[in-house]
């Protein structure tokens, strides 16, 4: 019975080391935040908190946030998101799959225009793997509990960063190179 | 003079219930920069009156009209942030939903479809149906649908 108890709980623990290590698609948020606390955030210029909230979502198959994701790939984030077209032009599309507007379908044109043939065929080959396995169409809002950003902003830049020799920089997701589920 | 005073507040309704609803003939006019078009379809089988919508930013509450028996394709132009939709009358009943009701957040120079209502008593159910509302949106504003939308919206 201790035996088996013990292999159990060895069977658990390692589990749970696993999940830890696991890349991820998005960088963890302790609390569940919906769009709106996306778009606090980003005007608060909280960008890097604003990216993870929208990845999360983004993931989770919200379009208004999977379009967010294609803006920042555009234009990139300082020391946290190089900018990456193929990125952006497929989360725009993602993004347009299910629900489209003219004002997305535009940027993806203008987005495409910028991609030479090797990066249309990469990005077409991306769009069709990532389409299949990420929900799209939805607006994930919830009854938007005020959230206390400075308080999460505090925290955030509590945390240090090195540089040089030391290198343990803020990094951001793998997000859609490898897509994990 | 009772002709004066019923005109004079049917008047100030329909004021109240059309001053951010966009119907089939209201002139077109472009959006400000901090407004969006909050829009949603309602399914019900019985007529609906004095649809309520909370503003969450300003928390206060405004009235958009009826929906008719079927679908009704309701958009609203309204300044960026969150609304709920939050309640109605039907017959000579009060309906106001629990927590707020269906809350969604509406951005700036989008056209933001939220979602379909099915109405039945005594529950209320939403999911989305673009289609639908494309077609419910083309028939009665082909401009904002050929604006926003871009699929094909000739009426």
């Amino acid at each position: 019975m201790k035996l088996l108890v013990a292999i159990l709980f060895l069977l658990t623990s390692s589990n749970c080391i696993g999940e830890d290590d696991k890349p991820r698609n998005c960088n963890k948020l302790n609390n569940f935040f919906p769009y709106k606390a996306g778009i606090v955030a980003e005007k608060k210029e909280a960008y890097t908190l604003s990216f993870d909230i929208f990845c999360n979502l983004a993931f989770k198959g919200d379009y208004r946030a999977q379009f967010k994701m294609a803006k920042y790939y555009k234009s990139g984030i300082d020391e946290y998101v190089e900018p990456n077209l193929i990125y952006a032009y497929v989360w725009a599309r993602i993004s347009n799959f299910h629900i489209e507007s003219r004002k997305r379908d535009n940027f993806i044109k203008q987005l495409k225009t910028s991609l030479n043939e090797k990066e249309k065929n990469q990005s077409d080959k991306l769009f069709w793997t990532a389409v299949r396995v990420i929900p799209g169409g939805a607006r994930i809002d919830m009854k938007y509990e005020p959230i206390d950003l400075e308080k999460i902003l505090e925290k955030q830049n509590h945390k240090k960063y090195y540089t040089g020799s030391r290198i343990k920089r803020k990094t951001p997701p793998e997000n859609l190179g490898i897509i994990y589920f | 003079m009772k002709i004066w005073i019923y005109l004079a507040l049917s008047m100030t309704l329909a004021g109240c219930s059309s001053k951010y609803r966009i119907f089939h003939d209201s002139p077109h006019s472009l959006l400000k920069l901090n407004e969006g078009y909050f829009s949603f379809v309602i399914d019900t089988l019985d007529a609906l009156r004095t649809i309520e919508i909370l503003n969450v930013e300003t928390d206060t509450s405004f009235y958009v009209g009826n929906a008719a028996k079927g679908y009704t394709q309701i958009t609203l132009k309204v300044p960026e942030g969150e609304y709920c939709f939050i309640g109605f009358d039907v017959y000579n009943l009060r309906v106001d939903y629990k927590d707020k009701g269906f809350c969604t957040y509406v951005e700036a120079g989008e056209l933001n479809y939220f979602t379909q209502f099915t109405v039945r008593n005594p529950v209320t159910t939403a999911r989305p149906n673009f289609s639908n509302f494309v077609k419910l949106l083309k028939s009665e504003r082909p401009d904002i649908c050929k604006e926003f939308i871009n699929k094909d919206c000739s009426a």
